[in-house]
């Protein structure tokens, strides 16, 4: 846009940089562009692994550890086409390698001997009682729980289509597979999720 | 007409209005007239916008600085020399995993030097013989092998005989050699036959080793003492 002769200042509208743009940038040595690339991404990327693994430390860690794979490959920024998608990669492969590493833990400290009457005794936690939470907590309780029973496939899809709100290409595009297998572990994700949250829902009906 | 199964395999798709027409209306048609379908077809609906409106969680207050702090130590890393590299390897925050690695390598290392040390010790030490040496080591029943700085020689009494000088010697190589230090040994001395004797004897002091010259039908005479003590 253009000054007017009349002096009659017209609003110029600044052009966002693309990510890719900001990429080469940080690769050209300007500090700022990788903090408006956290900027952009901390938020999203932070909702989807703690929604993937559970635990806001450890999403933290792992979306620390996803920028940092994006400033080590900073240098080839020319191959990467789809850089909303390519972050979302790492951080979902991340996030995957967690769960699986937590999953070797828990087969080993499930591996312990029971004692004689079979039962381990459990201290019940008061901190967080039913019925002190609220109900927003609750909801997000019951479905934390329900997603805890999908496998790491099934959750990642879900998350990236129902809380994320990519579009099925992109997942596909993020996962690595077809956009008709995308779509197949979406519905199976649901159909576990309202099969596990039936009575709850019915509950507060 | 579709069944159950095949109406909830297309139920994300039909809810999300992604089917063709056709298809839609054939999964509608199921799901008006089967009430499991129908449930199970609005509870999805409800899944998928709590997920939908699940809150949003927050990075703590020191993210940021944390991610600062690990883009720097990649900086330096990438940039730096390796001297300047070295100190970015290590954890910001100290982890017990880490801890326990660098003690664990600490033990090995202690170990595989004293080990070596006693290695060194053990190792059979020599018996040099050369008339310009003059270091002697001496050796005692509680050491292995000691040296000792002032020299040491086993010269005869007319200085003719070849000098023995012990730089180093072992109780390994006390038993190899002790034929030979302990030999008779003759030769000519201003046209006499000289018959000498080396012998090794522990003394409080330490390793003494003495030359005798038996002159011809004469008795043993004892010629020089040297006694390796410290």
């Amino acid at each position: 846009m253009r000054e007017s002769a009349a002096g009659v200042r017209v609003q110029r509208k600044q052009r966002t940089p693309a990510d890719e743009e900001l990429l080469k940038k940080v690769h050209e040595g300007d500090p700022g562009a990788f903090d408006m690339i956290v900027k952009r991404y901390k938020m999203r990327l932070l909702n989807f692994v703690f929604r993937f693994v559970g635990d806001r430390d450890q999403a933290e860690e792992l979306v620390q550890e996803t920028f940092l794979r994006v400033f080590r490959e900073r240098k080839n920024h020319e191959r990467i086409s789809n850089f909303s998608t390519w972050i979302f990669t790492i951080a979902g492969n991340l996030a995957k390698s967690e769960l699986r590493r937590r999953k070797r833990w828990r087969f080993f400290s499930l591996d312990q001997p029971e004692s004689e009457e079979g039962t381990e005794f459990e201290i019940p936690d008061e901190s967080q009682r039913p019925d002190d939470l609220t109900h927003d907590r609750m909801i997000e309780r019951a479905v934390e729980e329900a997603m805890e029973t999908l496998s790491p496939k099934y959750r990642e899809a879900v998350i990236l289509r129902d809380i994320q709100g990519f579009a099925y290409e992109e997942i596909a595009e993020i996962i690595g597979c077809p956009v008709g297998t995308v779509k197949s572990r979406v519905n199976r994700a649901r159909l576990r999720l309202q099969e596990e949250l039936k009575e709850w829902m019915e509950g507060i009906q | 007409m579709i069944d159950c199964k095949r109406a909830q395999d297309s139920m994300s798709d039909f809810i999300e209005g992604l089917l063709e027409t056709e298809k839609h209306n054939i999964v509608q048609t199921h799901v008006d007239g089967c009430s499991l379908c129908a449930s199970v077809c609005e509870r999805m609906r409800r899944v998928r916008d709590l997920l939908n409106g699940l809150p949003q969680v927050a990075s703590s207050p020191t993210f940021e600085h944390i991610l600062k702090d690990k883009l720097r130590l990649e900086r330096e890393r990438s940039e730096g020399t390796l001297w300047r590299r070295l100190p970015s390897y290590l954890p910001i925050r100290p982890r017990p995993a880490f801890a326990f690695s660098m003690a664990c390598l600490a033990v090995v290392i202690g170990l595989f030097l004293v080990k070596s040390t006693l290695l060194q010790k053990r190792q059979p030490l020599f018996i040099a013989e050369s008339e310009h040496s003059t270091k002697v080591e001496r050796i005692s029943p509680s050491e292995d092998t000691v040296s000792l700085g002032s020299p040491a020689r086993l010269v005869s009494d007319r200085n003719e005989a070849p000098n023995y000088v012990l730089r180093k010697i072992s109780p390994q190589h006390l038993e190899l050699q002790r034929g030979y230090l302990s030999s008779t040994w003759q030769s000519q001395f201003n046209r006499e036959y000289i018959l000498g004797q080396t012998r090794l004897q522990w003394t409080s002091e330490g390793l003494q080793a003495v030359k005798y010259v038996l002159p011809s039908a004469t008795p043993p005479r004892r010629l020089q003492t040297v006694t390796f003590s410290p």
